[in-house]
Order: structure tokens, then sequence, then C-alpha cells
């Protein structure tokens, strides 16, 4: 399948008695560029592909061969296949341009692809899984380390990677970690900031706790430039995610003595609409 | 009338033990879009012909081909459509009847153009008699039988019939107007019994 910039990997395609390989015209415009395609038999879990596509199989054609500019060659030999699956897929989800299974594609282009000739953007999350035409949510998490105390305005940089199809800059995040109530609030943090460039997506966020010393071991925090001198004596974790909706100029300060580095964790987690 | 432009292939499927058995039926449409053809055949066509399944067989699944290549293809399954429930008088414990005896069904055009579809998948209550014996009164003219006509002809479906041989045969289709019942009738399916499965002499 190398030169094929697309793949259904898995999902449904076209019922079938028995399957079989056969060359397939996948380049638009240029009908000499074939490579030989292998139908298997779908998972119980596939879904069928979501829209219109040229690859079905010509044993439907009411006429034999029926030639075509894209798709299954009816003229070529084809060879018997035991229908065994080619990858782990479960079909749920397609890679490469939705227009290429209509249309074909431009040029030759090969699709990255990982173990047992799955496409990399269907292994990794997230990405889209079609149902009839729209997208399921996967929620993802990522984890990243946050220094504590200081500095203040923490960043935390999430690499952006080949595997999130639908981001498409580095996500540069400053956490602003507030307390929108004390002491019987919550710890959460606020202002999302960064260069993201992401439509249609919910980020929940919380933190949570881990290092060596916990922060009543601060003398002082300081609320919204508002120093309280109030010693820390214990903060309630937010245990469940918090939306983040919209930036608040919500910040804390923690003044510490002695106090060696500790962390938090913060955990992203966000669906993809 | 100008060739099809869509053709509709609707998937049965029925519990047959180790080996389910299967069939189409096959429908024909001059509407070129055929995610529409789909759409207005889940909404409107599934739910008359599942109504008409007798228990433990079911309608899968639809697949519906652009012409004239044919190629271009949208499929989709069918959830919640198991035809264990049925408007007309049978009960739903009635189970299809799966010893090859289907309905005969005369589907007919305005200009005379006729077509014979075995309606397979129906309750036992329906297709025990004798065949060619015509058929139950309360089945034709119960509401389920009728409302799958409608279905057919609100949504325009064609015969199509060839009008010139091949090599490349020319076609035509024209839209269905009326159908009627016209007998119980036995319907061989699968391999001959004369042509069995056997080991082969070397």
């Amino acid at each position: 399948m190398s030169g094929i910039a697309f793949s259904p990997n898995g999902m449904v395609m076209d019922f079938l008695r028995s399957c079989y390989t056969q060359n397939v015209k996948f380049v638009k415009g240029d009908e000499t560029q074939v490579t030989p395609a292998t139908w298997y038999f779908s998972k119980p879990t596939a879904k069928p592909f979501p829209g219109e596509q040229s690859f079905t199989s010509p044993t439907w054609d009411t006429v034999h061969p029926t030639e075509t500019e894209i798709g299954f060659d009816a003229t070529a030999p084809r060879l018997w296949s035991n229908g065994k699956n080619l990858n782990h897929s479960a079909g749920t989800k397609f890679a490469g341009s939705k227009e290429y299974f209509l249309e074909g594609q431009d040029t030759i282009s090969g699709l990255p692809r990982g173990v047992n000739d799955t496409p990399v953007e269907c292994i990794a999350k997230p990405t889209g899984v079609a149902i009839g035409g729209s997208l399921a949510p996967i929620p993802t998490v990522r984890w990243c380390d946050v220094p504590f105390p200081l500095p203040i305005y923490l960043r935390c940089k999430v690499t952006n990677s080949i595997d999130c199809k639908y981001y498409t800059a580095d996500i540069v995040v400053k956490y602003y970690p507030t307390f929108a109530g004390f002491p019987g609030g919550y710890l959460g943090i606020d202002g999302w900031y960064g260069t993201y460039t992401v439509s249609g997506v919910t980020f929940y966020c919380y933190l949570a706790r881990y290092g060596l010393l916990p922060p009543q071991h601060c003398i002082s925090y300081i609320w919204n430039g508002i120093n309280t001198n109030t010693p820390m004596i214990a903060l309630t974790w937010q245990q469940n995610p918090i939306l983040i909706q919209n930036h608040r100029d919500e910040w804390y300060e923690l003044n510490c003595l002695n106090v060696p580095p500790f962390y938090f964790k913060c955990q992203m987690q966000w669906t993809e609409l | 009338m100008p060739d099809a432009l869509s053709k509709i292939t609707f998937f049965f499927e029925s519990n047959g033990g180790t080996a389910p058995t299967g069939w189409t039926e096959t429908f024909y449409s001059q509407n070129a879009n055929i995610n529409q053809v789909l759409s207005q055949s889940l909404a409107q066509y599934v739910g008359p012909r599942a109504l008409m399944l007798g228990v433990g067989c079911s309608l899968q699944s639809i697949r519906v081909a652009r012409f004239p290549l044919e190629r271009t293809t949208q499929i989709s399954f069918i959830t919640g459509a198991s035809g264990t429930s049925k408007q007309y008088t049978d009960p739903a414990t009635d189970f299809y009847d799966p010893t090859q005896v289907d309905l005969l069904v005369r589907l007919q055009t305005d200009g005379g153009k006729k077509r014979s579809l075995a309606l397979s998948g129906l309750p036992d209550k329906v297709t025990d008699q004798l065949v060619q014996q015509g058929i139950f009164d309360f089945f034709v003219n119960g509401p389920g039988f009728k409302n799958w006509i409608k279905a057919i002809t609100s949504l325009n479906f064609c015969i199509r019939y060839r009008v010139a041989p091949g090599p490349s045969p020319s076609y035509l289709t024209d839209v269905i107007t009326t159908g009627q019942a016209i007998m119980v009738r036995n319907r061989k399916r699968g391999r001959p019994f004369d042509l069995f499965r056997g080991r082969r002499l070397a």
C-alpha cells in the first residue's frame, strides 16, 4: 500500500461473501498508477465509511467488467484471500482525506504507517472517529509536570506530535494556580494562554499534588495580589475536572521557606468534538 | 424515462443456525444524489419493510450505488429493525417462514412495465397455505402491505428494463406506481440439490 495517502483502516466499505486481492486505481487522472488492495472481513465494532466513496467491489457491478477511473480495476485478476484482518484496527476511523476515497489522491504520497501497516494517525489519540459522518469524542489525557512554587507564571508546553492531527501548533499554556475559594474551596487553574489553534475542543483540567512536602510549610500566600499572611493549612484539592471556559485573572503565590522543590501534576484532558 | 441514476440494495439476514441465510432486494431510482436516496430509504422504506418481517430475520443494511458506473457508493447499517413488531394481525411471536416459500408481488408502472418480486421473510401465518392458491385477505388488506407499497411509490422507486441488447446494453426506467400481491410460491434458494457438494473423484 505504499504510495497511497488514505486508508479505510478497517471501516466497512462494501458487503462481500468472500475476500480477494485486486489492483486499485488511486490517483486522480492517472489510471496507470495501480496497487494491490485486499478485502478482509471487518470487526464487529467496525462502522460503515461515512459518505460516498468509490472503492467498492466490482462484484456488485451490473455489467462486467465495468471500467472506472478510480477504484478497483475490474479487468485485473483477483487473488483469493482468507479475509484475515490486516491490522488491529477497530474499524471506526479512516486515515487520509475523505475526498481521496471518492476522487482519488492528487499525487503519489505515502501515509505514515506503524505496526501491521496501520496508519499512524489511526494508532494514537486523538484523531477522528467516524460514525455516520460525525466525530465521536475521544477523551485524551496528557500529563505534564509543573514546577512549584516558583515561578508564578508556570508554563506547560505540550508538544504537538503527529498523532494530534487536529492540533496544528504547539500548545503553550500558562498556568495560574488559583484559589477559587479558601480554605473550603478548591485549587484550580485558570488562564489558558497560548498559541493553540483549536476549535471545537473542550479543555478540562485539574491539579493534583505530589512531591516531598505539602504546601502547609509555606508561611503565606498571595491571592489576586493580596497578601493575606495566612498560613496555609490545608488545601482542598479538586478531584473532578474543572471546565476551563474563560480566562479569569486569578492567581496565587506561595511564599515558602526551606521548601525543596515539589511539583504539581497537571492533568489535561480534552475531548475532541 | 431515462436510465436509472442510482441502485438501492437492501440486505436481509435470517438466523439459520450455523449458516445464517440472507438475501437482497433491489430497486432503482432516478435520483443521482445517493446520499439523499440513502437517507430517504432509511426514513421511509426501512420501517414499513421491517414491519412485514417475521421474527428471526432482519433488514441489516443498505447499499446505494450511483449509475452509470455503480462504483460510487454509500452504505449504511440499520439498527433496531429486527422485524419483531408488525402492524397487521400477526402476533409478535410469529416466526418467519424459512422453508423457501415467498410471496410473489407484482410491481407495475403506468407504462405497463411489470416486475415480479419474491417477498421473503414473511411470518409463517402469511405463507402457511398451499402454494399458488392466492393470498390471505388479512395480509393484502392490512396496513403493513399497503404501507410497504406506499413507501415504494412515494420514494419513486423504479423498474429498470433493457431496451437494447449487449454487449453494451441500454436500459430505461419507469417509476413504480402500483403493487399487487399475487400468490404464495416456492422459491428455491442456494445450490441445486442435484449439484451437491461432495467429494470429487480424481
